[in-house]
């Protein structure tokens, strides 16, 4: 076992800068705060790179060959056999997210000091932001599932307080309501995950990741594709519960709805923590345990089917949102689907590879989001812009890469990650009947389409069409879309123009637009790799290989222990067919969105696909309003306000009139009091000396 | 009779002496806390009291609660009361004692009947043949009543501890909240009481005096 | 030695006088003076038998007595505080607003 105290350093660093900014930051100045909330997370930032080439020294331990880094910082909770050790370990899995979740962060922290300048509370906002950061590593490296749990649980909270950052607006769709959702929401999850973590506990003894992996590894058959296996309580109802623990934090279908009411708060945050890094928390999360799912393929069923669905449907809902920061939320949603969808085909290596480039030109998109957002002086809707190529040109080449990137535009990130998922979907053989793969490839293909259409739109309107900002046509889509981002004024007053951004934004946007560009070569696949003549190209998933489990499709390795996972030929030639098919899809994409939104940008989509499906009318109507009657009709009138405070005030009647008949006792004369102790005094000594006498 | 009395004189030790000379300086000076008029003066004779128990508890070996009670009793809580006497610039007693002499008929039997009684019960009991223990003076060290209350004692003590934060709140409020009262009670009497929102959740009027 | 029966006397009679105090006592700074009066005859009392018993549990039950009559003293000096305030006055017996 490798010991290292860098991991600690990794966590700490971001901690000190919140408690620092938390408790002087009030008197320091905008540029210490955005100097020590930076530095901080730009420490982690080296630490977390010198601990990923650490590990790439370590040599392999176990059966399973992974690298390992333990950082034991102190024993947390120890209660007879259960022992929660407040441990972190680093192994391939954690350390490439530790080292993009701490770059992407240092590039918005330091994007936010430009953006959040002259606003106030900037000190609480990086206080938060460091604070996030910690939890976010927390939850990264903790080699137990509680500790995990608690940095699950603390970036819940920092999102809550960053959501709410403009909490003094008022009204029904305002930050602190949103804040209140995303919390609520999230906290359905959280109740699933907690489940999850003592049925782990019962099952297998130990909460410790690595011994639940093994004590999945040692179950000899996977369980039955049925969905009577969620009742079995075992590998299935720990995979299911956690799955549900993952759809709150990582937005999706049933529990994504709080993440694009999120975007009420401040750009970066949408960007740090509703985009790159917390909402992939699921992902990491179902990766982590992925030994688990692979033994549970009728959980992994409903992961794929989940994660197809929220990527057509929050694709399909990105399309009509007139929001610029709401149809990059339903992007974030649609592809966090993706992810979902390479998870439950068995393909955790790309999921966890799309997890990574989407963190980079996600986060690049919506903090060019920011600087339209600040350059319009804080106008969202994006009919009220066009033309900012003129006045914003480093946002607009920046949001040009990852908008391509996004779109899987050939030879950018996006591409490589997205090709990597719908190749390992189509071939999948997780699941008995191999149709199922290729009707979710057929969801992830027609996703790619509407995800390149959108996203076409939102630059068509963004940065190429005619100026509109200084249109007047009517706000018929509702104030509150627009006025999410927390400011009395916005849009462009009369004869003022858009700018570019300061270079505290900008640098970021370029760093974060080469990563979005260059950063897919990392995982280029197989089949393309063959081509121009590189073996195992694949750096990614062969870095993650020990880490996380394979299922099925992937040639290389075979996956452990399961069934129906015997390993495939790996066919050249369909993968390079099917990335062929999805160059076309991507390229048809966006030739489908320019054609259709060149001509007319403001061209209305059907009002369903706009009112996002009504699904926050039908959770309305089916849960919140029945259980809101409940509480009131029974719970708050019949059982508090006649039960219990009738119990209350009943005992309170009774010991009222019993005082009232007792306060006859009480003359208030200070002196009578003292002169019944005296006598009573005198009295017990008296039964004393009968009582000494009578003996 | 005589042959008795100086027989008595003769076996008295130093110890004797003592404790006579300060038994009587406590008694008089309780007496004179009780009969002073002034409460300051009143304070002062306790301090002579104190100062006689105290003498009282090293002849009984018990060194440690000699020192703490000089520090406590006569360091602090005289002081305590003197400040206060003093804050309040009380004006000595008024000497009537006429509005309830009724009480005066039953608290002197009481008092005298209580005495009466302990005094029997000293008298009955065979107090007298218990003899000191030698380990008295070991009982009394500093040492050993460390021992004691932090191992034994050691859930009293806390509550003790806890005791002292509660009285430190208590008379926080009591002595700081004096102000807001005085204008409650002067807006009361002066201006109409605003209408209750709710009739049945009227807060009761909680007085201190 | 002494006889513990002296110091046991010493210690009723202490306490006979705080008690009258307490009772005859107008003045409500008095009245707390001869309430520590007879906690120091108790006092006196636990100290006798427990030197005469060599035990030092009645030495550590003076410990508490003294802290409780600490906190007393607080309490009822604020108490005095508040009264005074109130009333203007320190005599128990026009402190009787509880009454009917």
């Amino acid at each position: 076992m490798n010991t290292t105290t860098l991991l600690g350093g990794i966590i700490f660093a971001p901690l000190i800068g919140a408690l620092v900014l938390g408790l002087f930051g009030k008197r320091m100045n905008e540029r210490t705060v955005g100097l020590i909330a930076s530095a901080t997370v730009g420490v982690s930032f080296v630490l977390a790179i010198i601990a990923f080439t650490t590990l790439l020294g370590v040599a392999p331990e176990g059966a399973e060959g992974i690298r390992r880094l333990h950082n034991p910082l102190f024993p947390w909770i120890e209660v007879g056999s259960f022992k929660a050790p407040f441990d972190l370990v680093l192994d391939p899995l954690s350390a490439l997210y530790v080292v993009f979740v701490t770059g992407v962060g240092f590039l918005i922290h330091i994007f936010a000091t430009g953006y959040m300048h002259g606003e106030g509370g900037y000190y609480r906002f990086f206080c938060y932001m460091n604070l996030f950061m910690f939890n976010m590593l927390v939850l990264i490296l903790g080699s137990n599932m509680l500790v995990m749990f608690v940095g699950w649980e603390g970036v819940g909270l920092c999102s809550y307080l960053l959501i709410g950052f403009y909490f003094q607006q008022q009204g029904p769709a305002f930050p602190n309501q949103s804040a209140k959702k995303a919390f609520i929401v999230n906290r359905i999850g959280d109740v699933a995950f907690a489940i999850a973590i003592m049925l782990v506990f019962m099952k297998a003894g130990s909460i410790e990741f690595a011994a639940v992996n093994e004590w999945a590894r040692s179950l000899t058959a996977a369980e039955p594709m049925t969905v009577a296996a969620f009742g079995l309580g075992g590998a299935s109802t720990i995979a299911l519960l956690m799955f549900i623990g993952a759809t709150g934090k990582s937005a999706q279908i049933p529990l994504f709805v709080w993440l694009p009411d999120a975007m009420a708060g401040p750009t970066p945050v949408s960007a740090l923590i509703h985009a790159a890094t917390m909402v992939t928390a699921g992902v990491y999360m179902v990766a982590r345990t992925s030994e688990v799912f692979v033994k549970a393929p009728s959980a992994m069923f409903v992961v794929a089917t989940i994660g197809a669905l929220t990527a057509l449907g929050a694709a399909t809902i990105g399309l009509a949102q007139w929001d610029i920061k709401k149809v990059l939320a339903y992007s974030t949603v649609s592809q966090l689907g993706y992810m979902f969808l390479a998870c439950g085909v068995g393909a955790f290596g790309a999921g966890v590879f799309h997890v990574v480039t989407h963190a980079f030109f996600k986060a690049l998109l919506f903090l060019g989001s920011g600087s339209v957002i600040l350059g319009m002086h804080h106008e969202q809707d994006m009919r009220k812009m066009g033309g900012l190529r003129k006045f914003m040109p480093i946002t607009h080449a920046t949001m040009a890469v990852g908008w391509l990137a996004i779109c899987g535009f050939p030879l950018l990130s996006g591409f490589f990650s997205k090709d990597e998922i719908l190749y390992q979907t189509f071939t999948t053989n997780a699941f008995a009947n191999p149709v199922f793969g290729k009707i979710f490839w057929g969801i992830g293909a027609l996703t790619a389409i509407l995800t390149a259409v959108y996203m076409t739109r939102l630059m068509v309107l963004t940065f190429w069409t005619k100026e509109r900002w200084h249109d007047d046509h009517g706000h018929d889509h509702g104030h509150a879309d627009h006025a999410d981002d927390g400011h009395g004024h916005h849009g462009l007053a009369k004869g003022e123009t858009p700018h570019e951004s300061p270079w505290s934004m900008t640098l970021p946007l370029i760093v974060l637009a080469i990563a979005a560009a260059v950063g897919g070569y990392v995982g280029v696949p197989n089949g393309l790799g063959h081509l121009v003549g590189i073996e195992n190209s694949n750096m990614v998933e062969h870095f993650l290989e020990p880490s996380v489990a394979h299922v099925g499709s992937h040639g290389a390795v075979a996956g452990h222990g399961v069934e129906a996972a015997a390993p495939v030929a790996h066919d050249a030639t369909l993968e390079l067919g099917l990335t062929a098919f999805s160059i076309l899809l991507a390229l048809g994409g966006i030739g489908v969105g320019f054609w259709i939104f060149r001509k007319n940008p403001l061209l209305k989509l059907p009002k369903i696909l706009e009112d996002k499906w009504r699904v926050d009318e039908l959770y309305e109507a089916t849960i919140i309003h029945p259980i809101r009657k409940l509480s009131e009709s029974i719970l708050w009138k019949a059982v508090d306000v006649r039960s219990i405070d009738g119990l209350v005030n009943a005992v309170a009647d009774g010991i009222r009139g019993l005082g009232g008949t007792m306060r006859y006792l009480q003359s208030g004369l200070t002196r009578s009091y003292v002169a019944v102790i005296l006598l009573g005094a005198a009295c017990l000594v008296g039964y004393f000396l009968v009582q000494g006498y009578v003996k | 009779m005589f042959d008795a009395i100086t027989n008595y004189f003769s076996n008295l030790t130093p110890e004797h002496y003592f404790f006579f000379l300060f038994a009587i300086v406590a008694i008089a000076s309780a007496l004179e806390v009780v009969m002073q008029r002034s409460p300051l003066y009143s304070a002062v004779a306790l301090i002579f009291t104190m100062a006689a128990l105290a003498a009282n508890f090293v002849l009984l070996k018990a060194q440690f609660l000699a020192a703490i009670q000089i520090i406590v009793y006569a360091g602090a809580i005289i002081v305590l009361f003197v400040f206060v006497i003093m804050l309040l610039n009380v004006r000595a007693e008024e000497s009537r004692l006429d509005r309830f002499t009724a009480l005066r008929w039953i608290a002197a039997p009481s008092a005298i009947v209580l005495f009466a009684g302990a005094f029997a019960a000293i008298r009955f009991s065979n107090l007298d043949t218990l003899a000191p223990s030698p380990t008295a003076a070991a009982a009394g060290t500093t040492e050993r009543i460390a021992e004691v209350m932090f191992t034994k004692y050691l859930l009293p003590f806390e509550a003790a501890s806890v005791l002292i934060m509660m009285a430190i709140v208590g008379a926080l409020v009591l002595a700081a909240r004096a102000k807001e009262y005085d204008a409650e009670l002067s807006g009361i009497e002066n201006q109409e009481v605003p209408p209750k929102p709710e009739p049945e959740a009227q807060p009761e009027e909680v007085e201190v005096s | 030695m002494l006889p513990i029966t002296n110091f046991i006397l010493l210690s009723a009679v202490i306490f006979t006088i705080g008690a009258v105090g307490v009772f005859f006592k107008r003045n409500i700074i008095t009245i707390l003076l001869c309430i520590e009066l007879m906690l120091n005859a108790a006092n006196l009392a636990f100290v006798a038998f427990a030197s005469y018993f060599g035990d030092t549990t009645g030495q550590l039950f003076v410990f508490i007595v003294m802290t409780v009559a600490a906190a007393e003293a607080a309490v009822g000096l604020g108490l005095v505080i508040a009264i005074f305030r109130n009333r203007e006055t320190l005599n128990v017996d026009e402190a009787n607003i509880l009454k009917l």
